[in-house]
């Protein structure tokens, strides 16, 4: 069982599946789903996965505020995030990407079939 | 004609010194004291009774009260004893005329006493239709010196000066101006309070000390304060400034002469607040302030509307690209066969829903790129950057598309420095490119080529298509205009891409425009001013973290010194606190969007530009004018320059002068206050 685990956060269940289809089906990653901020922490904390994909605007907890918890935490720090935005304005994104344990920030909506490449691509930054 | 008022004592043979005679003028210039004495009343009755009293008192056939412009005189008022043909109402033109001698001589007065017999009168048209026999008058001026008009007499015989007649017509002159002028400064008060009392803004006169002398009733309105309230009050305690009143933009003003202009709130009577801009503008007696007008509009609506508009925006944004997300991508893996092959007309109607979606993702990112672009929401992010890397990349982001039509790409641009967005023009190119490549034929060329003229770069992207007609070539330029109606369904574009190109361009200084041959193909230029070699060697490094993790409080420290600007990230950074690191004024700006610090310091002696231009830049942003500021100098400052960081979240501080660790406290004392700012 070589495949790496990636935990994706995102609270519309229809782009956790195609998100998670894509990385499975194309890029061969392991998922698990969260469906909210907290329940990702918590995911998090407890199967240790290789990286997170996390969507910004989530309605309990919103990305950076998720970042923040995991940076906090000494067990989920050294987790690399990648964030997954609908916003498009550069200046936003690149304050995201300024956000420690960020590697890097995707646009919604995203092409299926390179959604895993551009995530192996922020990993390997 | 004969003159059948002239009694023997009158005859002119009896003149310089009949007693009855002397009496009559003095008579006249007594009544005319009463009523200069008494002041300007009813101005018809007052002429009336003037040009009444001077005929009398002159013995004279008609007076008469004329006003003067550049070629006319207009007889507005005329008492005639003797019937003579002068008429009320009847327009002169200056020329050869009685008056127009009178006045071209600048003589205080003119008397004619026999104008037949004289050498010039005598001749004029005037003195036979009119039938004058003789002429006395007076200019007419304003207290400024400005003409008015005349008040003249005229006589069908030859008669006498008489003794005291010029000092008489002068000072009814005098009457008769006092009135005018009365009548005038009425009409200008009139017109004045009407345009106070119907303006839509708020205005108020202060004094010296900042009391109010004067409010409108739009500001009454606004406030619910009435006039009789607030009279001699002082503005400050009238309005108590919710942010202190130490550099309000009132006192601002009065203190520095400065005119102020500010988005405040300001508190109602019943003290609900509501939002204002507000401009007050210092009355200045030489060099010495003497009171303030401050104009003040309510911009409650306004803030709505924009805050509507933005919520908008970040909803439709959000809300759209959701679902868009799910079925772009759903429909991408299926049309992929990904989960499985599809029989064959399954698969074109799912290659026509995917190429679709992505036409409907690129019209929601179009839509709100362009409403961005062009409410300034989105600001440019302009660095020194060299142009050739944009054109080369621009180009090869177009090649796969150019190979799918079978068109060939020719370019050839020289490398220079650019002030400008890479990305954006990045996102001119490759609009232009693609529109290009669309509509080139199979075997086409689509050329970029770029030139260098008189400090402007001309980028130059032509195709071998079937051209624009000569009447849409600036039509394409609007929203959803397309050459042909059909164009946008069989070319998939969203219909503004030339809009947003042509914004981005105009935002950069530059232009954008087609020329088209039709059946030959098209040409669409666009110019980019080329940037002084000045601040190229900073385009590498626009902002650097010099403490922090990029968590909690952000600063941003604007130095020239590295080993400064490591220190003062030695007194900030922590756990709580980044401190970036600008070095210029461009970085300072470019940073300040990038990073959004919470607070910057700022040398005002920076090598290249000066501090004071980045907060003058600062200012003039929607985004960063209450971002409070720290300036720090090691030199003392000019008054005037003193003067233009009086802004209420601006403070400086002498280098040498104060410890560090109270610095540090007046950075985060400046921060603590900022409007708007939730706990960090």
């Amino acid at each position: 069982m070589s495949a790496k685990r990636i935990l994706i956060i995102d609270d519309e269940a229809d782009i956790r599946l195609v998100a998670q289809v894509s990385l499975q089906r194309v890029g061969g990653w392991d998922v698990i789903t969260a469906a909210c901020g907290r329940e990702g922490i918590a995911l998090a904390q407890a199967e240790q996965p290789d990286a997170i994909l996390l969507d910004v605007m989530m309605p309990d907890m919103d990305g950076p505020t998720v970042v923040q918890h995991l940076q906090a935490a000494t067990t989920t720090r050294h987790i690399p995030v990648i964030l997954l935005t609908a916003k498009t304005q550069t200046a936003e994104k690149a304050r995201f990407s300024a956000l420690h344990g960020v590697r890097g920030v995707l646009s919604k909506p995203f092409d299926p079939l390179s959604l895993p490449s551009d995530v192996a691509a922020a990993l390997s930054r | 004609m004969q003159n059948v008022n002239t009694s023997a004592q009158d005859s002119p043979a009896a003149f310089p010194s009949h007693p009855v005679q002397a009496e009559d003028v003095q008579q006249g210039l007594g009544r005319l004291a009463g009523l200069a004495y008494q002041g300007p009343s009813q101005e018809d009755d007052l002429t009336e009774a003037i040009l009444h009293l001077v005929a009398e008192s002159l013995r004279v056939g008609l007076t008469f009260l004329s006003t003067v412009d550049t070629e006319t005189q207009y007889i507005t008022a005329v008492y005639d004893r003797l019937g003579m043909k002068l008429q009320e109402g009847t327009a002169v033109p200056l020329g050869d005329t009685y008056c127009t001698r009178m006045l071209s001589s600048a003589a205080r007065s003119m008397v004619i006493e026999d104008a037949r017999a004289h050498p010039y009168f005598g001749a004029l048209a005037a003195t036979h239709d009119l039938g004058i026999g003789a002429y006395s008058g007076v200019p007419l001026y304003y207290s400024d010196g400005r003409l008015y008009g005349t008040l003249c007499t005229l006589h069908p015989e030859a008669r006498q000066e008489r003794e005291g007649e010029t000092a008489l017509l002068a000072l009814a002159g005098r009457v008769v101006m006092q009135a005018v002028e009365a009548r005038e400064v009425a009409n200008l008060r009139r017109q004045h309070q009407l345009i106070l009392d119907h303006a839509g803004e708020g205005i108020c006169g202060l004094d010296a000390g900042g009391r109010i002398t004067f409010i409108n009733p739009a500001l009454e309105q606004m406030t619910g304060h009435e006039s009789s309230g607030v009279l001699g009050r002082p503005w400050l305690d009238v309005f108590p400034p919710a942010a202190g009143r130490a550099g309000h933009p009132v006192a601002e003003a009065l203190r520095s002469g400065l005119t102020v202009r500010a988005t405040d709130t300001l508190p109602r009577r019943d003290g609900s607040v509501f939002p204002v801009e507000l401009t007050c503008s210092p009355m200045l007696t030489s060099d010495t302030v003497t009171g303030a007008v401050i104009t003040l509009q309510d911009i409650t609506e306004r803030e709505a509307v924009e805050r509507a508009k933005d919520e908008f925006v970040s909803v439709v944004s959000h809300e759209l690209r959701t679902p868009l997300t799910s079925i772009r991508g759903s429909l991408g893996l299926v049309a992929a066969g990904v989960l499985g092959p599809l029989p064959d007309d399954a698969q074109e109607m799912v290659n026509i829903a995917v190429s679709n979606t992505d036409r409907l993702v690129r019209l929601v990112n179009d839509i709100l790129d362009i409403e961005r672009i062009e409410s300034g929401r989105t600001a440019m992010e302009r660095t020194h950057t060299m142009s050739g890397p944009i054109v080369t990349g621009a180009v090869d982001v177009m090649r796969a598309m150019a190979q799918g039509a079978g068109v060939s790409l020719q370019v050839e641009a020289p490398d220079v420095l650019l002030y400008a967005d890479a990305d954006r023009i990045t996102q001119v190119l490759t609009n232009l490119l693609s529109n290009a490549i669309k509509f080139s034929p199979p075997g086409g060329t689509v050329q970029v080529c770029g030139t260098l003229r008189d400090g402007v770069l001309y980028v130059q992207v032509s195709d071998q298509g079937r051209g624009i007609p000569a009447n849409k070539l600036e039509a394409i330029f609007e929203r959803f205009e397309q050459v042909d109606t059909s164009d946008s369904r069989e070319k998939g574009g969203s219909g503004l891409g030339l809009p947003i190109a042509r914004s981005i361009v105009e935002h950069h200084g530059g232009r954008l425009w087609a020329t088209s041959e039709e059946g030959k193909g098209s040409v669409f230029t666009f110019t980019l001013p080329v940037a002084d070699t000045y601040g190229a060697t900073d385009s590498d490094s626009p902002v650097t973290r010099l403490a922090g993790d990029g968590t909690g409080l952000r600063i941003l420290v604007v130095e020239d010194d590295p080993d400064l600007s490591k220190v003062l990230a030695g007194v900030f950074g922590g756990d709580n606190v980044s401190v970036y690191q600008a070095r210029t004024v461009e970085e300072a700006v470019a940073a300040s969007q990038t990073v959004s610090p919470d607070a910057l310091i700022l040398d005002l002696g920076l090598g290249e530009g000066n501090g004071f231009e980045v907060i003058d830049r600062l200012h003039h942003h929607p985004d960063y004018q209450h971002m409070p500021i720290v300036v720090y100098t090691a030199r003392e400052l000019s008054p005037p320059e003193g003067a233009r960081l009086k802004w209420e979240q601006i403070r400086v501080v002498t280098k040498g002068r104060v410890a560090l660790d109270d610095f540090e406290r007046i950075v985060l004392d400046l921060i603590a206050r900022k409007p708007g700012q939730e706990g960090a």
